[in-house]
């Protein structure tokens, strides 16, 4: 049960039909609308669309709070409607969900780079030019942590684990050896393969597309 | 891809290397750091795939951290949210194991809690008082809830029906295709019209008709339901007051209903046409008259008919001994005699056509065993 002060994201939340984080059940459902361009599956893809980017913008406020708490609500209307702007835009309705991730990602981006240096010419009157701030996570958790297990997922089973242990976990050869019971140059030659693999992803390397082709479009 | 579109070896040993290290540069040792940009370096034309390993380097590097065996604040505000939205809906397959090793850990580390609760704090004093229904209904134009409801805004909505629609409620396909919820309902005309929306979305409906075209759905639904109890229980009824014979004496109209014999059906006689095929065909015509349903139920036969058909039969198997003719034609009279009751003059012609190898010996052993228990019980 949701707290009260909490419960409308809520409210529109329980219309979907599918979990927040189903980024697999929202492209099926982007690429419906898509192809037959019914009411009913337009209402699900904004609805999506619209928890999404607020989850999104929520989470990264909870974790590094800004000055100003009520930019959430212009951030969450702005992107939403570039989004809106640009769906007839998109190159791969199929990747709706990495599509959206990307231009919550950039705004975000933008957002606090607008800010820190906003907030260096309050602090500091000098003219020096403020060095970039540190780099936030940018990416949206569930999509980055589904998009990548995924990726891991499609490679073929003898791949899979070695490729988990070397990219996700970062596992020395050593360390990996420890797992998987192969001689190390086997094991140097499935890390080769699974890094060819992985770099050919279309689902990975959506998440690093420009989605925009208008960089004005940004805004 | 890149390496080969770029005209190297594929094969190459140290090409492998480099690749591998490519995508965990973020990772790499100096020394090893410094091999990979000598080597660009040396191929200034690899330039784009360095940056597209240095970004998947980073998306790698960036799961890694929420992956964590100590979660980071990204991925408990990340839990925070998504725990307060959509109760009883459960994760992805492909999260669910990462997030129950999550709440394990909170449940058991007291840093942890103390961390989430600092952040639920700052989640709280966020959302407060923020209408998520409004800002929806504002950005798309439409209404997530129809104007008739009882309460007035998002939140006292909310209080309402918190619990998830009727139509959400069911957990989603396992297919991953999901259903579409019911149609939008429609924004008076006055509030923000888009321009963009779908041509087929009336435009100037009055406020209140979502509610009259949900309750004539209703009924409509209601009625189409009640017709599907009431011929279910007329076929319930139809099949207990079959008599057994009867049942088995059916004969499956695509039986009747030979392919190239429609000339035959029509009264007409092709010349030089056998007469056992004549006889036999004039019996499907027969049979096809003799026995009747009221909309796919209630089956019964024409006694006058069956006659005939039987007497049709007769010929057919006076008049081609031992071909498909008179294969066909004793199957279709120990039916026909089944269905006048008359079991033991059908018994010894289903013993006939079972012992034989007819396409229907099969089916007249199953009623030959099928009398059998009958006759036992």
């Amino acid at each position: 049960m949701p707290s009260p002060a909490f419960h409308s994201l809520d409210a529109v939340a329980a219309h979907l039909p599918f979990h927040l984080s189903d980024i697999e059940a929202a492209n099926a459902t982007f690429v419906r609308w898509w192809q037959e361009r019914t009411p009913a599956h337009r209402r699900t893809v904004d609805i999506w669309t619209y928890c999404f980017v607020r989850r999104y913008f929520l989470v990264k406020f909870v974790k590094e709070p800004p000055p100003n708490p009520s930019d959430l609500d212009e951030l969450v209307e702005r992107t939403f409607q570039k989004i809106e702007r640009n769906r007839e835009t998109i190159r791969q309705p199929e990747r709706y969900a990495s599509w959206v991730s990307v231009i919550c990602k950039n705004t975000y981006l933008n957002y606090v780079r607008r800010r820190h240096r906003l907030y260096s010419l309050d602090e500091d009157e000098a003219p020096e030019p403020a060095a970039d701030p540190p780099p936030p996570l940018p990416y949206d958790a569930g999509v980055l942590m589904s998009t990548v297990l995924a990726a891991i997922e499609r490679l073929p089973n003898f791949l899979r684990e070695v490729a988990y242990l070397r990219f996700v976990k970062a596992c020395s050869y050593q360390e990996i050896e420890a797992h998987i019971d192969k001689p190390l140059p086997i094991l140097r030659s499935y890390v080769n393969k699974a890094a060819r693999q992985l770099r050919q992803d279309p689902h990975l390397l959506a998440l690093l597309e420009e989605p925009l082709p208008d960089p004005e479009k940004q805004g | 891809m890149l390496l080969r579109q770029q005209g190297h070896r594929p094969g190459s040993h140290h090409m492998e290397h480099i690749e591998e290290k490519l995508l965990l540069y973020g990772q790499l040792s100096q020394a090893d750091r410094r091999e990979v940009d000598d080597y660009l370096a040396a191929h200034p034309e690899l330039r784009p795939l360095l940056e597209q390993a240095q970004a998947l380097s980073a998306l790698f590097a960036a799961c890694r951290d929420l992956l964590s065996e100590t979660p980071g604040d990204e991925i408990l505000a990340y839990l925070l949210v998504s725990r307060h939205i959509q109760h009883g809906r459960p994760l992805p397959e492909v999260l669910r194991p990462f997030f129950e090793r999550i709440e394990a850990r909170l449940a058991s580390d007291p840093d942890l809690q103390r961390r989430y609760h600092l952040l639920e704090d700052r989640l709280h004093r966020l959302e407060a008082g923020h209408d998520a229904v409004a800002q929806f209904e504002r950005l798309t134009g439409t209404r997530l809830y129809a104007p008739d409801d009882e309460a007035s805004d998002g939140q006292a909505r909310y209080v309402h029906e918190h619990a998830p629609p009727l139509a959400m409620a069911a957990e989603p396909p396992a297919s991953y295709h999901p259903s579409a919820p019911e149609a939008p309902a429609e924004v008076p005309a006055e509030r923000h019209r888009r321009a963009d929306w779908p041509a087929d979305r009336p435009a100037d409906r009055p406020p209140a008709a979502p509610a009259r075209l949900r309750l004539v759905s209703r009924w409509a639904v209601a009625a189409v339901l009640g017709l599907f109890v009431a011929y279910g229980l007329l076929a319930v009824v139809s099949r207990l007051t079959q008599p057994p014979l009867e049942r088995l004496a059916w004969i499956d109209p695509e039986l009747l209903d030979l392919e190239g014999y429609d000339v035959q059906f029509r009264g007409e006689t092709r010349p030089g046409q056998d007469p056992a095929e004549t006889a036999y065909l004039n019996a499907l015509a027969r049979l096809r008259e003799a026995q009747t349903r009221t909309l796919g139920l209630f089956p019964r036969f024409d006694e006058n008919r069956l006659q005939a058909a039987e007497a049709e039969l007769r010929k057919a198997l006076a008049g081609d001994a031992g071909g498909f003719i008179h294969s066909e034609a004793q199957f279709l009279l120990a039916k026909v005699l089944l269905a006048q009751h008359r079991t033991a003059e059908a018994r010894v012609l289903l013993q006939q056509v079972a012992s034989s190898n007819s396409r229907h010996a099969d089916e007249a052993a199953a009623i030959l065993n099928a009398l059998r228990q009958h006759a036992e019980t």
